[in-house]
């Protein structure tokens, strides 16, 4: 951004939040004589950066209004951009708000080769987000582990980036028999499986499973399983580490 | 949802045969689960991503993807290097296919896994083993509904039926080459022969591309993507024979051995061999109504013992060449020699498993495949080992120096990629950003170039980036103290330290 906002659109701290702000930008751009680039910016959460000179509107999450964003990123640009859009929207940084709308400001004009123009730095940056987002979620959906609770499988997740939306197709391609829940500790969100049903995202922490009072053999056997897999001769914590990080550990069963 | 555990009510039991059949199959280095793209059927469990799936990474730093155990760790053979060799007075154990398949559903439902490889002991015969692998992989497809990854090993020596019938099941197939060389095999597997396991090669090669053409894939490297409709259509055939066999089997208890079989074939049109595990019969049946069967689909793959008997990297690069080439092996994998029997014919090595040659090798294996390079281009018989101090790429640049510089805003895709620090992503895209301007030095920093190791090797519109002299000692000696100390890197979990591999290396 070159110069300071003149426009601040404080949203919800949500995928929908952010969608909405975009809209409302939109429609504040066109209000405007002459925009300059980062003229609006996009605070999201309680993060506002409270400025002197800038005019400060709250945004009211509105489902309708974020459809429309999405719809017309489908349309006017690619479905890969929108696929970028999306991770990127998933990941934790500030800024998510602001590349986004900077880079649909870029995009329109340009339609779907938007996705080539990495000269440009919020189409540089959406990209690094997205990619950032991407890699996150193909690790979690290896780490992710099921405890079987009797009724349903469960899980607990603890991603830096809001993976879930972005792994929810994978299990469900995956597991279509199985009733299951991951739940994401940081957000206390949950993605809700049924059987043969689609997923939903649910929102709370009523989840409190305590999963250690479960008695599983599977868990024990797999647990053995991982101890005696390893090559004693070649032990080698240093690249273990490096490969898993001990962050990615804390809800993996092998290694309570 | 939950199978019975029925099979696995002796929890203490199955944990025995889980944790001695694990430390069995330990020493086998391909973990890897990728090669296939499948999507679920929808219904029943199961898929596979093509770049593979990573679940966990073991205390040696290699990844998990796939539950790795023997069937059994009986043998009938000797192999001097091998914990289940038959001299060695070991606690023997076995499997049955339910409680294999058992495991593998349960353990992938929990998202431990990936799928399964299943290797085994010679039990029997090699025959009666293979039987055994096949049976277990048909249980699982058809009466578990099992969709996942499947990683099998063929038998050298077992017949061609069960080993064609078995890779209708499975996803990847491996025979082991276990020596480089020849003579290797002899002397330290006596009971095993090189033809036994060229041949059973072979014949997963010819099938391989059979199949391939008729899915219209011409190559055998590249990645297959299921026709999910055609796949489960033949899983379905095997279905329909899985549910005629268990028709036969309750009528066998009516009925015994003549009998049984003739009623068989004229019910359900089942010729049943007794010996040659009576599934398969009936899977063929099936199988070949399908012209287009999948036949593994994500590959072939080999593994040879590296450092036990004396061969030369070059001796072991022209090998891989070979399998690369003319069996059109997926991948070769390098197994660093651990001395599991102190065996005092053997090599122990003091300093510890030979790490630092097994990663060189595989380094050398990612030109082979990727970079366009040839073995003999690498090594010579005049200078047969990799340098321990550079790696294999760098090696090559200093000793052909006449080749360089090379002027990154014009040299063409293979000179590029033979620069040190230059890796094949980071080449492609010098071409793609080429053609809108020049290039410097900042902006193939940003391209992903390692400068550090390329700056020797290169110019940026006619300049070098400091006016280093080309000199072959001069070069060795900054490249040397480039090199990151030796944290040796594994085949499944790639390296973070050598910028060809990417981090998760199973992609390919
Ligand atoms: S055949 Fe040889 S290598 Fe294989 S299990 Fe038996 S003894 Fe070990």
């Amino acid at each position: 951004m070159n110069n300071y906002p003149s426009l601040i659109l404080q949203c919800e701290d949500s995928i929908e939040g952010i969608l909405t702000a975009i809209y409302d930008a939109f429609v504040e751009k066109n209000k405007m004589h002459s925009y300059q680039d980062g003229d609006i910016s996009i605070a999201i959460g309680d993060n506002l950066n409270v400025n002197l000179f800038a005019r400060e509107i709250q945004v009211k999450t509105d489902l309708e209004k974020a459809q429309k964003t999405l719809s017309t990123i489908q349309s006017r640009l690619s479905y890969r951009a929108y696929k970028n859009i999306m991770s990127a929207l998933c990941h934790f940084s500030l800024d998510r708000g602001d590349a986004a709308l900077g880079y649909l400001i870029k995009g329109f004009p340009m339609g779907a080769k938007v996705t080539e123009a990495l000269s440009d730095p919020y189409v540089m940056r959406i990209m690094e987000l997205s990619r950032k987002v991407d890699n996150e979620a193909h690790l979690f959906c290896g780490f992710v582990r099921f405890h079987d609770l009797g009724k349903f499988l469960y899980s607990e997740v603890e991603p830096k980036c809001n993976v879930l939306p972005q792994v929810m197709e994978y299990f469900e391609d995956r597991f279509p028999n199985e009733h299951y829940v991951i739940y994401d500790l940081r957000r206390k969100m949950a993605l809700v499986h049924p059987a043969y049903k689609n997923s939903f995202f649910v929102y709370g922490d009523e989840w409190n499973v305590d999963v250690s009072k479960q008695q599983d053999h599977f868990e024990t056997l797999w647990t053995e399983y991982f101890e005696h897999i390893a090559i004693k001769e070649r032990k080698n914590p240093r690249c273990q580490r490096n490969l898993l990080p001990k962050w990615y550990r804390k809800n993996m069963v092998e290694f309570k | 949802m939950a199978n019975e555990i029925s099979v696995a009510s002796d929890w203490d039991g199955i944990m025995e045969k889980l944790t001695i059949l694990a430390d069995s199959a330990k020493y086998d280095v391909a973990c890897t689960s990728s090669g296939v793209e499948r999507k679920g059927d929808g219904k029943h469990m199961g898929s596979a991503a093509g770049c593979g799936i990573c679940h966990s990474f073991a205390a040696d730093g290699r990844c998990i993807s796939l539950l790795k155990i023997l069937f059994t760790n009986e043998c009938i053979y000797d192999c001097r290097y091998c914990v289940n060799r038959s001299s060695n007075d070991v606690k023997r154990v076995s499997f049955t296919p339910e409680e294999v398949c058992v495991l593998t559903m349960e353990f992938y439902r929990r998202n431990y896994i990936e799928g399964l490889f299943l290797s085994s002991g010679i039990i029997g015969s090699p025959d009666y083993t293979m039987g055994l692998l096949y049976e277990t992989l048909f249980l699982l497809r058809t009466k578990y509904h099992f969709h996942g990854y499947i990683h099998v090993k063929g038998i050298p020596g077992a017949s061609s039926d069960l080993v064609e019938l078995t890779g209708y099941l499975a996803d990847r197939m491996s025979v082991n080459l276990e020596f480089p060389t020849a003579e290797g095999l002899r002397t330290l597997a006596p009971n095993k022969v090189r033809q036994n396991i060229l041949t059973p090669m072979r014949q997963i090669q010819n099938g391989i591309k059979e199949s391939r053409l008729n899915h219209g894939v011409y190559s055998m490297k590249s990645r297959v993507s299921i026709d999910e409709k055609t796949y489960y259509s033949q899983i379905a055939g095997m279905q329909e024979s899985y549910d005629k066999l268990c028709d036969y089997q309750s009528a066998k208890g009516v009925l015994r051995g003549e009998k049984a079989a003739k009623v068989a074939e004229g019910a359900w049109g089942l010729t049943v061999r007794e010996n040659a595990k009576s599934y398969g019969v009936a899977q063929r049946t099936a199988a070949l109504t399908h012209a287009d069967r999948y036949f593994v689909p994500a590959g072939q793959s080999t593994q040879m013992i590296i450092g036990a008997t004396g061969e030369t990297d070059y001796q072991i690069m022209s090998v891989s060449e070979a399998l690369y080439n003319r069996f059109g092996m997926k991948r070769v994998f390098y197994s660093a020699f651990v001395n599991v029997n102190q065996d005092e014919t053997l090599p122990a090595f003091r300093e510890g498993v030979p790490l630092l040659r097994e990663h060189r090798l595989y380094q050398a294996d990612f030109l082979l495949r990727f970079y366009g390079f040839k073995a003999d281009e690498l090594l010579s018989e005049c200078r047969p080992n990799f340098n321990e101090r550079i790696d294999p790429k760098c090696d090559w640049a200093v000793r052909h120096l006449e080749q360089f510089p090379v002027e990154i805003n014009t040299a063409d895709y293979y000179t590029l990629l033979r620069v040190p620090g230059i890796g094949t992503k980071s080449a492609r895209r010098i071409l793609a950003a080429r053609q809108h301007g020049k290039l410097d030095f900042d902006a193939i920093k940003k391209m992903g170039v390692v400068l550090k190791r390329a700056l020797y090797f290169i110019t940026c519109n006619g300049r070098m980036m400091y006016n280093t002299p080309i000199e072959e000692n001069y070069i060795t000696r900054q490249l040397v103290y480039a090199e990151k100390p030796a944290q040796l890197l594994l085949p499944d979990g790639g390296s973070a330290h050598y910028e060809q591999l990417s981090l998760f290396d199973f992609a390919v």
